[in-house]
């Protein structure tokens, strides 16, 4: 399928999200707080539908970069495969979050530890998971997963 | 709570830790084969490399790793020299220097030993601070 117009996504923006899940999602396990997975659940949830009111949006648009402690870095990507990236963590969480309910922790916090290490591959190394599950499902011609990867030339 | 924090803070320490050792083990193997590899044939002696490898479908590859790149190019000029390698087409090279995902970078010395890997992007200043270690080693 062919590529759509090439935008600019800021990645200092999907750093702030990856590190938020990690620190939040830790936390979680630390506490055996059913309400932060859910929270986290509900935050990469708000992320993939790229809402303005997104918790990681908004702790960055209105407290990071102001404060001059991430600075924005501007490339040309496509964000769907990000947004699908958060959705697919949005889903772990969600699953983990009801096997908590279910009183089923160990799955849970498997499933907890996949989106940790995941978000920790996209962070420390910029193998977004997501973002290679999504081009792999767009070269299937899977509908809705429109945007190819980016060309060199 | 304090058995979970231990039990967090232990698997982020082995975590670290394998990762560290994969490193170096990764580098270590490759140091041995490296100059003798014939896709260095090409290269100029006694320059420093970067063995970059991509494929066509890597994303960051294009929109992060080649601007690192050329930006290096610009700032180092004849001091650096830059081999790009198709991970997709050249399958048994990538086997051979031990690629599992795009981009992958290869920090050689002018002796085309490899001396750093970066998995993942690495952006230009990260490249010129293990480019001068090169210096500092030698």
């Amino acid at each position: 399928m062919a590529a759509l117009t090439l935008r600019k996504v800021d990645h200092s923006g999907l750093k702030v999200g990856q590190a938020s899940t990690i620190i939040l999602l830790i936390v979680a396990f630390v506490l055996n707080s059913t309400l932060l997975v859910a929270f986290v659940a509900l935050a990469q949830l708000l992320g993939a539908l790229n809402v303005p009111f997104a918790p990681y949006r908004l702790f960055y648009q209105n407290v990071l970069k102001p404060s001059g402690l991430v600075k924005p870095n501007v490339i040309d990507d496509n964000p769907e495969p990000h947004r699908f990236a958060f959705l697919v963590g949005s889903i772990f969480n969600g699953v983990a979050t009801l096997a908590l309910l279910a009183n089923v922790p160990t799955v849970a916090w498997v499933l907890v530890g996949i989106v940790i290490a995941l978000a920790n591959l996209n962070f420390w190394l910029n193998i977004c998971v997501g973002c290679l599950m999504y081009y792999q499902l767009n070269r299937l011609g899977v509908p809705g997963f429109t945007q190819a990867p980016i060309s060199s030339t | 709570m304090i058995e979970r924090l231990q039990i967090a803070i232990g698997l982020a320490i082995i975590g670290f830790l394998a990762y560290q050792l994969l490193r170096r083990y990764h580098i270590h193997k490759t140091a041995a084969a490296s100059s003798h590899d014939p896709i260095l044939s090409d290269l100029k002696p006694g320059v420093p490399a970067i063995i970059y490898f991509t494929t066509p479908g890597c994303v960051p590859c294009v929109t992060q790793q080649q601007p690192a790149l050329m930006r290096l190019q610009t700032e180092l000029g004849e001091d650096i020299q830059v081999l790009q390698i198709d991970a997709s087409e050249n399958s048994e090279v990538a086997d051979r220097w031990g690629v599992f995902s795009a981009p992958t970078t290869f920090i050689l010395d002018p002796k085309w030993q490899v001396r750093d890997v970066n998995y993942g992007v690495a952006d230009a200043p990260k490249l010129i601070r293990q480019l001068n270690a090169l210096r500092v080693n030698h």
